[in-house]
């Protein structure tokens, strides 16, 4: 009996195997969204985490001018230091390479903290001299290999340097130095060499890791490393530029994946669970007949439970094959390029493929369960009588006649069976939601983040140039290159240097304070109304994010602590809309109320055409030359991960709003052979049963697009809010154009399903299907 | 003029080794406005015979003529379009839309046709035009197959065909539903086909094929057909 029970369980798949493969097909795909992002971001951190431990990554960056053999003892014999070491560091030009830049590290002795990772070649041999061991992505960009020499410096002080290996660090795991957005390893790189090839440079950074369950602040922390050398710069992890971009990154990831899974499943989750509960529904006849047999509800409820797990395995299966090859393979292919570290590949397990299983087990055994067990309640006999078709009633609509009259016979008959079957109306109404708003966010993204670079482009940044300097410079210093740019129409010097902004609450951002002439041109700031704001001059202008993430508003006291512990009070003016850039902004006489520091550039900001800009190309002082163009390329470039999120989003929305049309196409069909048989003899053409039997489809489709718009801009805001970072907001937008599309692909899949539904009506065989009462 | 003609129907199926013959052979013409019964035990083939001559299903071999033409080599859309202008269906188990009131059954089959009756009209005759706004859960079983022929009625058919309208009705319901449908082809002058296995009703058709084992073996004209309040049940 059992086997026979299960034979019959297959052969009720095979007679519904559309509606059964399509559900498979929407566990499926909610089970790869979910896996396939957190492979690959548990594989990413995995990674990562391992690297630092491996290479004993360092708590903290601690710069001083210069730093002696007793200011190192003393830092050691701190509370709670583990480790500390000393390091030059400088940067040297190579003029043969357009003067690209390698940021030098000697060490005196054996590196202890930040471990380089030897990749080919030899270590350096104990107070070797002149020989370095070269970053692998500027080796790899400049075809520099173990044995090659590279020239640095100009004239008097040109050096020579032998390669001897080429390695990886973990501090530079994502290299963006001088606030580059990303990686440019043409431009710069990073080596190792002894202290003795450095004879006159001075010992000027620590890099230590603090013990492992110690309970100090970094408050606390920081305030015993000044007091010991007398004042220093100090970064902990959290600020090093390497280490929190990976970090930002992966939480951005894993929590816009979070959300999207979430959206995903809810309507797979329900889409499912009615389909299951409707399969089940039409064995009423069947489990009386076991019920009779003397089968216990437990038994046949066991063995029901079977069909859950039927979908549940394959849907496993397919789903974490996909999962794995396409959402974390493409992920990881993108991500990896920007991460210096040893690609081990993506993971094939993680413990969210037990969650996202159990979600889908839970819906599809719990389905079919609880509609089994609803059954069951009915005495056997009961339930081997059919059950009676649910009678035709009068809905509300018909009360208001003036609608209800104009209506054709048709209409009437749609309208009738769209309430008559509510299970069925709500379940294609909650899926075409579900599914449009999911496809609206995607294209929504991308609308977003085009209207996010365009405000930032088009409307504040009003230069198209920027020339960063590797150091502050006084105008004196500057005035050849101004004559340069002698065809600029503006050209505003900025100051700009990385502060610890701290709000009245205590909270902490760590963004660029930039000083300018309050006659700027450059930034064209507005207020949130769009309303034009000047540089004022008195307190700083930040932007909405930084006020929320600072929980400050306009007149707010603000404390900025430079790097070195220096204080500056600061109090905001004004709050501008100005979505890209961690940087707060001052003018030259408000900045001088408040602090001593003597106004220097660190980049020019100018707008001009026609600029003899590649005279200044290998100009050492300077160390970035961007266009505007370029700034926004590379934008997009960082929200290429947000990019390739959003054409999956619209794949698997796409499929899913596919598979609920069919799913429900399929339900109604089957529902409804009888009544198409009827139809059919009394002689109606197919374009006419398809009117009345299918338009309901486009309706439950017409309704659900206006609330899938809104369930979809609710969810873009929050992927847009999860997102966004102290560098970028984005506002959620989604475009007329976008609306349209998203719109008409939902309708279109309906009316692909009807059609093909409406094929299968030329099989419905009217002798057997009115044979008897079934 | 005869109007319904089988010449050497056979129907078989396929039962994988074996072939079941539902109609073997079957011949029999039936004339125009006649009201025909079809008698024979269950089995017999004689749903199979109406499914044919309604144009539901295809003969294996042989030829069926109704009003001139042979429906045996008609495509799907003609047999559509058979069914849609010519016939009038009524089945055992009403098939009845659940989903709309008497009276808008009946519009549905209104929908289809040329020159269709008033449904209130068709209604009137099947003497149900007080319960026309119920729906069919709301109608007892003989009330619903009265709507069933309403609606079969409405579209005007030439021939109406009628496989066992009695069989799921007690008698003096089911004594009603006939009467129906003779005043239909005695007043009106249609065609009507009955198909049953109650030889009591046998008496009342101006024709009378029986048939077993998917042969017919009778065929008789009754010239006095017997009044049907006059048949003991
Ligand atoms: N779809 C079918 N497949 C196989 N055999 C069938 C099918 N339909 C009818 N038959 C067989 O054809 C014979 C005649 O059936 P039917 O015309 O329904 O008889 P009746 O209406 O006289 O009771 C029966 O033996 C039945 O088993
Ligand atoms: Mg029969």
């Amino acid at each position: 009996m059992v086997s026979i029970l299960q034979k019959k369980i297959f052969r009720d798949i095979a007679e519904n195997r559309w509606s059964f493969l399509a559900i498979v097909c929407i566990c499926s795909l909610g089970i790869a969204l979910f896996n396939g992002i957190n492979l690959y971001v548990s594989t990413v951190e995995n990674e990562v985490s391992n690297y630092y431990n491996r290479a004993n990554l360092a708590d903290y960056w601690i710069y001083k001018k210069e730093i002696s053999e007793s200011d190192l003892d003393n830092l050691r014999s701190l509370k709670d230091i583990q480790t500390a070491q000393r390091r030059k560091v400088t940067d040297i030009s190579l003029p043969e390479a357009s003067g690209a830049v390698i940021h030098l590290h000697a060490l005196d002795g054996e590196a202890v903290i930040n471990v380089p990772e030897l990749l080919e070649g030899n270590n350096l041999e104990e107070d070797e001299t002149s020989a370095l061991l070269l970053d692998s992505r500027f080796a790899e960009a400049h075809g520099i290999t173990v044995g090659d020499k590279i020239t640095a410096g100009k004239g008097e002080t040109q050096t020579q340097w032998l390669i001897k290996g080429i390695v990886r660090d973990v501090e530079f795991v994502y290299y963006a130095p001088e606030g580059l957005t990303i990686p440019d390893y043409q431009k710069y790189g990073f080596a190792y060499t002894n202290a003795s090839s450095l004879p006159d440079v001075p010992f000027n950074e620590i890099i230590l890791t603090m013990d492992e369950n110690s309970n100090l602040s970094q408050e606390e922390i920081s305030t015993g490393i000044r007091k010991t050398l007398g004042g220093a710069n100090i970064l902990s992890r959290h600020h090093q530029t390497s280490y929190r971009k990976v970090a930002d990154a992966m939480t951005g990831i894993k929590q816009i994946g979070l959300l999207f899974s979430i959206a995903f499943f809810l309507t797979a989750a329900l889409v499912t669970w009615i389909t299951v509960s409707r399969m089940m529904e039409n064995q009423r006849q069947h489990l009386g007949t076991l019920r009779s047999l003397g089968f216990s509800k437990k038994e046949i409820m066991r063995r029901y439970a079977f069909f859950g797990i039927l979908i549940t395995l394959p849907s496993m299966l397919f789903g974490l094959f996909l999962a794995r090859f396409l959402i974390a393979q493409s992920l990881y292919d993108v991500g990896i390029t920007y991460y210096t570290i040893e690609a081990t590949g993506v993971r094939t397990l993680s413990p969210h493929l037990v969650i996202s299983v159990v979600c889908v087990a839970a819906i599809t055994c719990g389905g079919t369960l609880v509609s089994c067990r609803n059954s069951l309640r009915a005495m056997p006999a009961e339930l081997m009588r059919p059950k009676l078709p649910s009678g035709g009633h009068r809905i509300l609509l018909e009360k208001i006649s003036f609608f209800w009259s104009r209506l054709s016979f048709s209409g009437k008959i749609v309208t009738r069976n769209l309430f008559r079957n509510k299970p069925r109306m709500i379940m294609g109404l909650l899926g075409i939601i579900g599914a449009t708003a999911l496809i609206l966010c995607g294209f929504g993204l991308m609308n977003s983040i085009n209207a996010m670079l365009d405000k930032a482009f088009s409307e504040t940044v009003q230069y198209n140039v920027e020339i960063k300097f590797r150091t502050p410079l006084t105008m004196d210093q500057i005035s050849d290159i101004y004559d340069t740019l002698i065809g600029a129409e503006t050209i505003d010097a900025t100051m700009a240097f990385s502060v610890y902004l701290y709000g009245e609450n205590g909270s902490l951002q760590n963004p660029y304070l930039v000083v300018m002439d309050e006659k700027q041109k450059s930034l064209d700031f507005r207020d949130i109304e769009g309303n034009p704001v000047r540089l004022p001059e008195n307190g700083l202008l930040i932007t909405p994010r930084m006020a929320e993430a600072l929980a400050v508003n306009i007149g707010s006291k603000l404390t900025a602590e430079q790097l070195d512990g220096t204080v500056i009070p600061l109090e905001v003016a004004n709050i501008v809309d100005f979505p890209v850039g961690n940087e707060v902004y001052m003018s030259k006489t408000a900045f001088s109320t408040v602090s001593e520091i003597p106004f220097s550039v660190r980049t020019l900001l100018i707008n001009g055409n026609d600029l003899a800009l590649d005279q200044l190309k290998t100009d050492t002082r300077i160390s970035l030359i961007e266009t505007k163009d370029e700034m926004r390329n590379n934008m997009l470039v960082v929200l290429e991960t947000l990019q390739f999120f959003q054409v999956i989003l619209i794949l698997f929305s796409g499929l899913l709003s596919f598979a609920v049309m069919m799913v429900l196409g399929n339900m109604n069909y089957y529902e409804r052979t009888r009544e198409l048989a009827t139809l059919k003899v009394l002689g109606f053409y197919r374009n006419e049963m398809e009117e009345l039997v299918l338009q309901e489809n486009i309706w439950i489709t017409i309704f659900g697009l206006p609330f899938g718009l809104l369930i979809g801009s609710l969810l873009l805001r929050m992927i847009l809010k999860q997102a966004a970072t102290p560098d970028l907001e984005i506002y959620p937008l989604i475009s007329s154009v976008s609306i349209a599309i998203g719109f008409a692909i939902t309708l279109a899949f309906t009316m692909f399903v009807n059609r093909i539904m409406g094929q299968k009506f030329k099989n419905i065989d009217m002798v057997a299907s009115l044979k008897s009462v079934e | 003029m005869t109007d319904i003609i089988f010449e050497k129907v056979k129907k078989a199926y396929r039962m994988g080794e074996i072939t079941i013959h539902a109609a073997n052979d079957v011949s029999f013409k039936i004339k125009n406005g006649e009201l025909c019964v079809l008698l024979g035990p269950s089995g017999a083939g004689k749903t199979t015979v109406l499914n044919l001559l309604g144009g539901m299903d295809t003969a294996t071999s042989g030829k069926i003529f109704s009003a001139g033409e042979d429906i045996t080599a008609m495509n799907d859309l003609e047999l559509t379009n058979y069914r849609r202008f010519k016939i009038g269906f009524v089945f055992q188990f009403y098939n009845l839309i659940p989903n709309l009131t008497a009276l808008e059954n009946v519009e549905l089959a209104k929908q289809v046709c040329k020159s269709p009756m008033k449904p209130e009209d068709a209604l009137q005759i099947v003497g149900l035009n007080n319960r026309i706004n119920n729906f069919p859960t709301q109608l007892s079983g003989g009330e619903q197959q009265r709507v069933a022929i309403a609606r079969a009625v409405c579209k005007n058919p030439d021939l109406l065909l009628c496989d066992e309208p009695t069989g799921a009705l007690d008698t003096e319901t089911g004594k009603t539903v006939l009467g129906v449908l003779s005043d239909i082809s005695r007043k009106m002058g249609k065609t009507v086909v009955i198909v049953t296995h109650n030889s009591l009703l046998a008496p009342t058709a101006d024709r009378l094929i029986e048939m077993t084992n998917g042969k017919v073996v009778r065929e008789v004209a009754q010239d006095a057909p017997a009044d049907l309040e006059k048949i003991q049940w």
